[in-house]
């Protein structure tokens, strides 16, 4: 005799054993699953990107004639490159098997340290490693000859003013982009944290 | 979530959740996600329900509305090859989640079925009313009616010669 599916599926669950609600436990694991590891495609996806922009600009230097220096921006792009690249290494050793609560608290705190310690890299690092590029680009040209030209003291003022301004220009545009990259994937890891955190006022909060 | 609300709210209509769950998930990990994505949902949603409806229709509203939107990041997810953490459980499909063959064989045509499909002949089987799931769905009753004629048709060629 022909069986509906109505049926099959009345008489399948009158005698269905397995019907038992889950434990719950661990609650939010999958969505901390899931921002963590959208944060950790963005910041891969991001890193790569530096190896196009490097090729990128020691091609249009070289094709102007100033191949040292696209040599040089290579060499630093391919160190921050390589830094992130540890960096990012040292968040995936953060294990979630620990606590979800735990593994998120951990995860903000490394993006914090790493947002502050990156913020310091670009401050100092950026004109350190821009001035000389520009010393490369000038060197021969009449600009240079001109700036040597000065007096000690307004040479000096304007290594200070670049400095600064790109100190500046470096954190701004730090600021910016990582606000542009990460600020929603960071605003949910936050919501995550306050909702579990709201949750841990009560029973099923562990 | 007190377990206050648990025990009233959610408890009672577990087994509506864990069947609308079994029928979006293939692994016992993943579905005890979906369960407990829709239990904190359900939970954060409270404060929504304004009981224009029975709780039952929200609960069903709600599970569907998670699975699916779970169901799309997966898809998402797994497009962009992304490779999950490594967690305790198995992530081997739960190949017996139902102790009936029967059932447990139309579950797997259920699973053939696009997503919105599965979430119609569940609500038909759990006996809604067209007009129930017609609420629920967002569409008319006259869809609807339309939509389980030809889904159930579709059933039976799966299940062809499996169970008929």
């Amino acid at each position: 005799m022909e069986r509906s599916i109505e049926n099959i599926w009345k008489e399948g669950f009158q005698a269905e054993e397995k019907l038992s609600a889950p434990v719950i436990s661990n609650l939010y694991k999958r969505k901390s699953k899931l921002v963590i590891q959208q944060i950790k495609n963005r910041s891969k996806k991001d890193n790569l990107s530096l190896i196009p922009v490097a090729l990128i600009m020691f091609g249009v230097l070289a094709f102007i004639g100033k191949a040292l220096l696209g040599l040089y921006v290579v060499v630093l792009i391919s160190a921050l490159f390589f830094l992130n690249k540890k960096t990012l290494k040292n968040l995936e050793a953060i294990d979630i098997k620990t606590n979800t609560y735990e593994y998120l608290i951990t995860y903000r705190n490394q993006i914090k340290n790493i947002t502050t310690k990156t913020t310091w890299l670009l401050g100092i690092g950026l004109p350190i490693a821009i001035i000389p590029a520009y010393w490369i680009f000038f060197d021969g040209t009449k600009v240079m000859t001109n700036f040597k030209e000065l007096a000690l003291g307004i040479e000096i003022l304007i290594v200070v003013g670049m400095t600064l301004v790109l100190l500046l220009l470096g954190v701004l545009s730090y600021r910016l982009s990582t606000r542009m990259m990460y600020a929603r994937l960071l605003e949910r890891l936050e919501s995550t944290i306050e909702d579990m955190e709201e949750l841990m006022k009560n029973s099923f909060g562990k | 979530m007190s377990k206050d609300f648990y025990t009233q709210f959610i408890l009672p209509y577990a087994g509506i959740i864990i069947k609308i769950c079994r029928a979006y998930t293939d692994t016992e990990e993943d579905f005890q996600d979906y369960y407990q994505e829709i239990c904190l949902q359900l939970w954060k949603g409270r404060d929504n329900f304004k009981g224009n409806s029975k709780w039952s229709t929200w609960v069903y509203r709600v599970s569907l509305n998670v699975c699916l939107s779970l169901l799309r990041t997966d898809k998402k997810v797994s497009k962009n090859s992304v490779e999950l953490p490594e967690v305790e459980g198995s992530l081997q499909p739960d190949a017996n989640p139902f102790t009936n063959e029967s059932l447990q064989l139309l579950y797997q045509a259920i699973k053939q079925l696009p997503d919105l499909d599965r979430a119609i002949i569940l609500l038909y089987l759990e006996e809604n009313s067209y007009r129930e799931i017609a609420e629920i769905m967002g569409l008319s009753a006259n869809n609807i009616g339309v939509k389980i004629t030809r889904i159930k048709k579709k059933l039976k060629e799966l299940l062809d010669g499996k169970i008929y």
